[in-house]
């Protein structure tokens, strides 16, 4: 009697533990097929944009999106580079982008340190008055900042692409300033007692150690920089100073769109894109809990 | 043991603080560089050009003719600014507000009044007489459309007109051919809406005049019009006898005319009706071409009404073969909408001179007949027509309807100041009766009143 009780308990116990299992099963596969369309739901638009690149306009407009180039061309390349000038539109993109980063960073690691960790009156309010600007959406300033480069005869010039945020931009300075805040002070204070300068505190010690962030500032500059588009359509009137995003949307014309020249420009735009992100893609994961810490 | 290692790690640290001061350092230096591009334009005995156009592939034809100017002025250098259409208008008020604005831009009608008014466009009349420039040798519609009174603001570029490209193969596949005088009546009769019937066909082959057609399995529509004052409704308004304005440079619209109702209404009542004509919902109820386009790449569609401009790119959007038919007569005989493009000259330019030849060059036979022969546009100037008909031929497109038209009755594109903004209310208070949802006479009266507001504080 004893072993048939138990037997039944025990046999209900497997049963449940496999249809547990079994659920257990189910909702992992249903996690993961939910998590798979969400996946080609983002991933879509980038494959249709490829294909896209790969086919001449009569094949983009009269086939799915989705069906693979065949045979793919590289005509719509060879077109951007060979009649409109698409290398020197990356040129122009890498050049104002590279200054653009350089500067935003070097100037920010200032900005930040300075409030971060150097003693004057009314630092605090300063940041925050500064930190202000950051609520000021960027289509508020565009019309004084151009009316700014007018005046200074910048316009249509590689200066005025990137001047506005070469010298740090809010976001950068705060992201720096909260990082610095976590180094100990007893750490600056120590090189200050041994004769360092801010210069070199900064420069010797506070940069090495802050590297994540570093890198995190450097890479939403650079991406910022890259797809940039509204203020260089504005301040350019060259084709000569083009950057890719202006480029492209130059396609655009109210005679025709030429959409396979468009895809083959976006996928050359890309391109440097994704080779960042699989070089710092650690860095990019890292920047957004980091990011999302200090905020 | 652990020595060492805090040297070699000052040894990094000091080399990554110092890398980024020395890359800060050389992109100063080369940001300091006078030139490619970091210093403002226009030095030493050379005079430099801004010359704004919106389209691509004109430019490479535009570009190809200032090659030749800058060979034949080697004081003047015209630097090409091309802006995205969606921009084009405010871009270049911006830089009129500010002082930089090109020296010669592309102008569009919708636009012209209102930059007249503004005072943005050289009066050439002066500068034509003196150059002793021959207008005759224009369309005279063109140089009619860029006047206002004895003055006038450009020389005439180009031309186009509206017809219908049809899809060769489908037509062959029905043993059907495209007749050359089909013609419309307002109640929704005519050769046109019997040929229109005959070339829809639904899913099982059968036409719109077979019993057994089935309106709601269309495999394709004869034919595809947008809600677009020049490239759809405008021209069956024109064919009515009606028009958007009584007048150029008219403060009210004329939209509320039975002339106009009825070219509307042949197509949102009679054609779409009849099931031959793509519905308001399937070519999008605003005058953007895309959805007809593609749907005529796709042979959903076998006519699409368009302006010649659209050529290059039916050209590279089909995979069959293109034909190219007149419109079809209506109760006022064929008339097309007229439009062209000419070079407005700043009136504030720094280099009027310059600017003055190059407009001259822009407008020249032999400036004209590069752009003609590249098939870039139709030459303003008559007798280089030809050349544009001869390009498409060898590309097995036959232009001539386009030419047939232009030559004939046409209306010029309307035109007063704010006439892009009211034309863009229009189209907007047209969209329910393309959709059905709406009669064509209260469209109308609410497209009137919006009109004439706009012109009104224009």
């Amino acid at each position: 009697m004893t072993s048939v009780t138990t037997a039944v308990p025990a046999a209900t116990a497997v049963t449940t533990g496999r249809a547990s299992r079994l659920g257990k099963g189910a909702r992992i596969t249903l996690f993961y097929l939910l998590l798979l369309i969400i996946a080609l739901i983002f991933i879509l638009p980038y494959v249709m944009s490829i294909f896209g690149a790969f086919k001449p306009l009569s094949a983009i407009l009269s086939q799915s999106p989705l069906r693979p180039p065949s045979p793919p061309t590289l005509a719509n390349f060879k077109t951007i580079f060979t009649q409109y000038d698409f290398g020197r539109y990356l040129a122009n993109t890498l050049l104002v982008t590279v200054i653009l980063t350089a500067g935003q960073v070097t100037f920010s690691l200032m900005g930040a340190y300075a409030f971060a960790r150097m003693e004057f009156p009314g630092r605090d309010s300063l940041f925050w008055l500064y930190l202000m600007t950051l609520m000021v959406p960027n289509i508020v300033t565009l019309v004084p900042l151009y009316v700014l480069f007018a005046h200074s005869h910048l316009l249509n010039t590689y200066w005025a692409i990137f001047l506005p945020y070469v010298l740090g931009v809010p976001f950068s300075v705060f992201l720096m300033r909260q990082y610095f805040m976590t180094i100990p002070k007893e750490v600056m204070e120590a090189a200050r007692l041994d004769g360092c300068s801010e210069g070199r505190i900064l420069w010797r010690i506070v940069v090495p150690i802050s590297r994540p962030i570093i890198i995190t500032a450097t890479l939403l500059a650079f991406v910022f920089g890259w797809n940039n588009f509204m203020w260089p359509l504005i301040v350019t009137n060259s084709n000569s100073l083009n950057v890719l995003t202006v480029g492209i949307a130059n396609f655009n014309s109210n005679f025709s769109v030429q959409w396979n020249l468009i895809l083959a420009g976006a996928l050359v735009a890309l391109i440097p894109m994704v080779i960042l992100f699989a070089i710092f893609q650690k860095h990019i994961v890292n920047s957004i809990s980091l990011t999302g810490i200090n905020r | 043991m652990s020595g060492p290692r805090p040297g070699r790690s000052a040894l990094r640290r000091a080399g990554f603080a110092s890398r980024i001061m020395i890359i800060g350092a050389v992109l100063t230096l080369l940001s300091g560089c006078a030139g490619w591009g970091f210093s403002g334009s226009g030095n030493g005995s050379t005079v430099t050009l801004t010359y704004a156009l919106w389209d691509p592939h004109e430019q490479i034809g535009y570009q190809q003719s200032i090659n030749e100017f800058e060979k034949l002025h080697p004081d003047i250098k015209v630097d090409i600014e091309n802006i995205p259409y969606g921009n084009y208008e405010q871009k270049t008020i911006a830089e009129f507000i500010t002082g930089g604005a090109p020296d010669l831009f592309w102008v569009n009608t919708p636009w012209l009044a209102t930059f007249i008014k503004d005072g943005m466009l050289t009066n050439l009349t002066p500068l034509i007489k003196a150059s002793h420039i021959d207008m005759s040798q224009y369309y005279p519609q063109l140089v009619a459309l860029h006047s206002r009174g004895s003055a006038i603001y450009g020389l005439p570029k180009d031309w186009d007109t509206i017809a219908l490209y049809y899809n060769k193969a489908y037509f062959n596949k029905l043993h059907l051919t495209v007749p050359a005088n089909l013609s419309w009546s307002a109640n929704g009769t005519g050769s046109f809406v019997t040929f229109l019937k005959e070339a829809t066909t639904d899913t099982s082959g059968h036409n719109a005049l077979s019993p057994q057609f089935n309106p709601g399995k269309i495999a394709t529509y004869a034919i595809g019009i947008n809600n677009d004052p020049q490239g759809g409704w405008g021209d069956y308004v024109a064919e009515t006898g009606g028009s958007v304005l009584p007048h150029p440079y008219a403060t009210t619209a004329s939209l509320t005319t039975p002339q106009v109702n009825e070219g509307i209404t042949f197509l949102t009542k009679y054609l779409t009706g009849d099931h031959v004509m793509v519905p308001g919902d399937l070519s999008g109820p605003n005058a953007n071409g895309n959805n007809l386009e593609q749907m005529f790449a796709q042979g959903q569609l076998a006519m699409w009404e368009e302006g010649d401009w659209n050529t290059v790119s039916v050209k590279s959007s089909v995979t069959f073969p293109v034909g190219i038919a007149t419109l079809p007569i209506g109760p006022d005989g064929r008339v097309s909408v007229f439009n062209g493009l000419i070079d407005g000259l700043n009136s504030h330019t720094k280099y009027p001179k310059q600017a003055w030849e190059l407009e001259q060059w822009l407008g020249s036979p032999r400036s004209e007949a590069i752009l003609g022969s590249g098939g870039y546009i139709w030459p303003a100037i008559k007798s280089l027509d030809p050349l544009f008909l001869q390009y498409w031929q060898k590309q097995g497109i036959d232009m001539q309807p386009f030419l047939t038209e232009a030559q004939g009755k046409v209306v010029n594109f309307p035109n007063t100041p704010g006439v892009g903004d009211a034309l863009t209310d229009v189209v907007n208070d047209l969209g329910p009766a393309f959709l059905g949802t709406e009669p064509v006479s209260q469209a109308l009266k609410t497209a009137q009143n919006d009109a004439d507001y706009v012109l009104r504080t224009s």
